[in-house]
């Protein structure tokens, strides 16, 4: 995956984006640390410790612009939203990002199609908001898997960051 | 002599040195504690038919049976190509499954991607390639998906490799696959009524295929499995689940192999990933206490059906946790994706595995370059249970209201198909069959299976009925019960899923339009394998799953019993129609000692009775058992638990010389009445028979209660 595929998938989706407003926690920025991550309703944790995630939001001309990375080293993150295997970043498709203006939750949703040799095709939403002393970052990611254009299922990732900056 | 070519076959796979033999070879074995490894005291099974299907990579179709030898034994040299191989069950005899110990990864003897070979069979699998068509159903949910967020592998890409491998075996054939599976689904999906998929057995009873494939990572446990040190509270809820899981995927197999006759099932292992990922040290007390358990449940749940449905030990390839804190994780296993969105599901690698336990689990066999470890000769044993006794109840009672007609038909199994009827309402209405005779001391039991035959008079609406056996005839634990490992399972269900709105404290599609397959217009077999609790041995690793035991049996009971769903009142006129219920003994036979031979009664001065025969050799006990010779002379036996005195269980006995014994009873102990008297002993905790009558049929097995 290059560079310049996520950089011409974001472009698109800058269009969509709204100007940032206000939120009663405040708007969605920092860096934060994912140290929950559960399935459903599941009361696993499946964070992980080795490799933590880190998301950043940061305005940019007055929207908001997010970059994610696992590891200590910031200078491999991606621009969020992005979607990877272990082996690196998967293309993203058809991505809207929008921030909610009562509630200052942050939501992207995108398309990915891991196979080209599969009808697979996984839409993807994450939406994440600041708890309300700002520390925390909570939010969820489903994914629904369709093939032929048919719903096959999907499940969905609960989530909570802790801030850092 | 099998042991030594079994070191020099993995000797020189080791080394990379090719193996000329090219063989396809094993032993068929009376496996007596049932776990598909073969011991050095259990004996082989010969005269066993064995066929060998397949295409040879250098000349074409292969396809011969042969008998197992006199030592069990079987070889064929087919040469290098991708066959199926299949030993019939001898008559009486089932399949006792594939090898259940545990090998994980970095165990001796494993060698990933393989492992340690685990064979079962599809008993129709070779017949339906030879007939030209295979239609394959892969159902469940993310791990028959092939699901990971690595992506490595197209979507049913193991279900699509076993596909080709079928169709390698019959190149002339037609091998369809139908992706039927859902991610993210429970159990309870597979038995919704619905259009949308093919994840449910309405729609692939539909569709006739002749391989059902079943594979589920455990989502029904998704949202209640409890991290850290759980409450009670959070045990009962995720226990109820996986009682509710067990209960769904009863049905649902049952459904698939009585409604798809001759068709071959197979249930991957409902393994959770997260009780043996215990590298990450997030090991839980719940999972490591309940996870082995929910393995043990499916193998039974597959080995007890009417048709055995092969298992598929994804579990023992992938890893160990025991109750002795020891633990080999598979954590290189799961995938780890950049960004975490995973975590739970296998690798590439693990769905590798995956690949080859269902392969092994339809008697899958590659040769040379089409096996996955470029393997040339290939052994697989194949042990055997004898169905050694059917029982069936003697006894009947309703319950709840119940209103039934002729309810000594469902006591007896050779009256033609009379049925008792039974209708049920949407209260507590209940048929209670039990009686199970407990006096063969001779079996050895190693599994027992419950079932029923049965059908549906009408049409069952919104309110259906359910079918269980239950070993104390307990059927639920009492209210507020606290589940532990070692005290949760109080029934087998047989039929009738948990259906809407179970469990009542976790309800899963609540809202799903019906969830069984209720209408059965011809006579329908269901079976189950009738189970107890496990137990867990100070200090031990493992739980111990004890067989049903003779003990047991007078207790055991097998119901029907009303389970209202909708609680409509007055639509559901329909009658459930038992022909039979019984128990089936399977295991094998200690031999039955002869009479007490020449008994001889002597009334001394002091009144004292002497009762004198010949020493049993080996015998560790004697029973005198006195019974009332009105009764006698009437053709019936009272020397039983109604006898007119005694009986006398292990009576003292003394030498009485010439090799003979003999017992005493004092006056006060005698009965008041003329009567007859028999003596039995126990050679190694079988009793000797008390006798037979005149026409040489053996006296009434059931009065010696001296057990």
């Amino acid at each position: 995956m290059g560079v310049g595929t996520w950089r011409g998938v974001a472009l698109a989706a800058l269009v969509g984006w709204p100007v940032a407003t206000m939120s009663a926690a405040g708007p969605v920025e920092g860096t934060f640390l994912l140290v929950e991550q559960r399935y459903g309703n599941g009361d696993w944790n499946l964070a992980s410790r080795d490799e933590p995630l880190r998301i950043e939001f940061r305005r940019e001309g007055g929207v908001v612009a997010g970059r994610v990375w696992a590891g200590g080293d910031s200078s491999a993150a991606s621009r969020w939203p992005a979607f990877a295997n272990d082996a690196g970043l998967l293309p993203v498709e058809d991505v809207s990002v929008k921030e909610d203006a009562s509630t200052g939750e942050v939501i992207a949703r995108y398309r990915v199609r891991p196979s080209p040799t599969d009808d697979l095709v996984l839409e993807i939403s994450e939406s994440y908001r600041l708890v309300e002393s700002g520390q925390a970052l909570v939010g969820e990611m489903t994914v629904r898997f369709f093939v032929e254009g048919a719903d096959r299922g999907g499940f969905a990732l609960h989530r909570r960051f802790e801030r850092e900056r | 002599m099998r042991g030594r070519a079994a070191a020099l076959a993995l000797a020189l796979l080791a080394t990379g040195l090719p193996v000329a033999a090219q063989t396809v070879s094993g032993c068929a074995f009376e496996d007596r504690n049932g776990n598909g490894v073969r011991e050095a005291d259990e004996p082989s099974v010969p005269g066993v038919p064995v066929e060998l299907f397949g295409t040879r990579d250098a000349s074409g179709a292969y396809d011969q049976t042969i008998a197992t030898g006199a030592d069990g034994a079987f070889s064929f040299s087919p040469g290098n190509g991708c066959y199926l191989l299949l030993p019939g069950d001898p008559p009486g005899w089932r399949f006792s499954g594939a090898r259940s110990d545990s090998f994980p990864e970095g165990t001796a003897g494993y060698s990933f991607p393989v492992g340690r070979p685990r064979f079962a069979k599809l008993d129709g699998g070779i017949a339906s390639l030879k007939a030209g068509l295979l239609r394959f159903s892969s159902m469940g949910d993310s791990i028959a998906w092939n699901w990971n967020s690595c992506f490595y592998t197209s979507s049913f890409w193991y279900s699509k490799q076993i596909q080709a491998r079928l169709q390698c075996v019959a190149p002339a054939a037609s091998v369809t696959l139908d992706q039927a599976a859902v991610k993210g689904e429970h159990t309870d999906d597979l038995l919704v009524d619905d259009a949308d998929d093919l994840n449910n057995v309405f729609r692939v009873v539909e569709a006739q295929p002749r391989y059902v494939a079943i594979s589920m990572i455990g989502n029904d446990l998704l949202g209640v499995d409890p991290s850290g040190t759980p409450t009670q509270d959070q045990i009962n809820r995720a226990v109820a689940e996986v009682l509710d899981s067990r209960q769904n995927l009863q049905e649902a197999i049952s459904a698939l192999v009585s409604e798809i006759p001759g068709a071959d099932v197979a249930l991957n292992s409902l393994y959770d990933n997260l009780a043996y990922d215990c590298y990450s040290g997030s090991s839980s007390t719940f999972h490591r206490q309940w996870l082995p358990i929910v393995d043990r449940i499916l193998r039974d749940l597959a080995w007890g059906q009417a048709r055995r449905v092969s298992i598929n030990e994804v579990a023992a390839e992938f890893a160990h946790e025991d109750q002795a804190g020891s633990c080999f994780g598979f954590d290189g296993m799961i995938c780890r994706d950049l960004f975490q969105t995973d975590n739970i599901h296998p690798n590439n690698n693990g769905y590798t595995i995956l690949r080859e336990k269902l392969w092994e689990a339809d008697g899958g066999v590659s040769l040379g370059s089409k096996d996955a470890l470029s393997r040339t000769s290939i052994a697989a044993d194949f042990g055997f249970l004898r169905r050694v006794r059917r029982l069936l109840p003697t006894a009947w009672e309703t319950s709840g209201g119940a209103a039934v007609t002729d309810p000594e038909a469902a006591l007896d199994d050779g009256d033609g198909g009379a049925a008792t009827a039974i209708a049920l309402g949407i209260g507590t209405e209940e048929l209670r069959l039990s009686g199970f005779p407990d006096w063969y001391d001779e079996d050895r039991i190693v599994r027992a299976i419950a079932g029923v035959r049965y059908r549906t008079a009408g049409t069952v609406q919104d309110d259906f009925y359910r079918m269980e056996a239950s070993v104390t005839g307990q059927f639920r634990p009492p209210a507020g019960h606290a589940y532990t490992p070692t005290d949760w399972n109080y029934y087998t269900p047989i039929v009738g899923g948990g259906g809407p709105g179970q469990p009542p404290e976790n309800p899963d599609y609540s809202q799903a339009r019906v969830l069984a397959r209720p209408n059965v217009a011809t006579y329908r077999e269901v079976s189950a394998t009738l189970t107890k609790n496990p137990t867990l041995p100070s200090g031990a690793s493992d739980y111990e799953w004890p067989p049903v035991h003779q003990d047991d049996l007078s207790s055991a009971a097998v119901r029907v019993v009303s389970a209202p769903v909708a609680g409509t009142a007055g639509n559901d006129l329909y009658r459930v129609e038992l022909d039979a219920a019984w128990i089936d003994l399977y295991g094998w036979e200690a031999p039955r000692p002869p009479e007490a031979a020449d008994l001889r009664i002597e009334r001394l001065p002091d009144g004292t009775i002497e009762a004198s025969f010949e020493a049993l050799p080996g015998a560790a006990r004697y029973n005198l058992y006195v019974g009332s010779l009105s009764t006698l002379l009437a053709g019936q036996y009272d020397h039983g638990s109604a006898a007119p005195a005694g009986p006398f269980c292990a009576a003292p006995v003394v030498d009485a010389g010439d090799g003979r014994l003999k017992i005493a009873l004092a006056p006060a102990a005698q009965p008041s009445a003329d009567s007859y008297w028999l003596v039995t002993g126990h050679v190694d905790d079988v009793e000797s028979p008390a006798g037979a009558r005149s026409d040489g049929t053996e006296i009434d097995r059931s009065q010696s209660v001296c057990r």
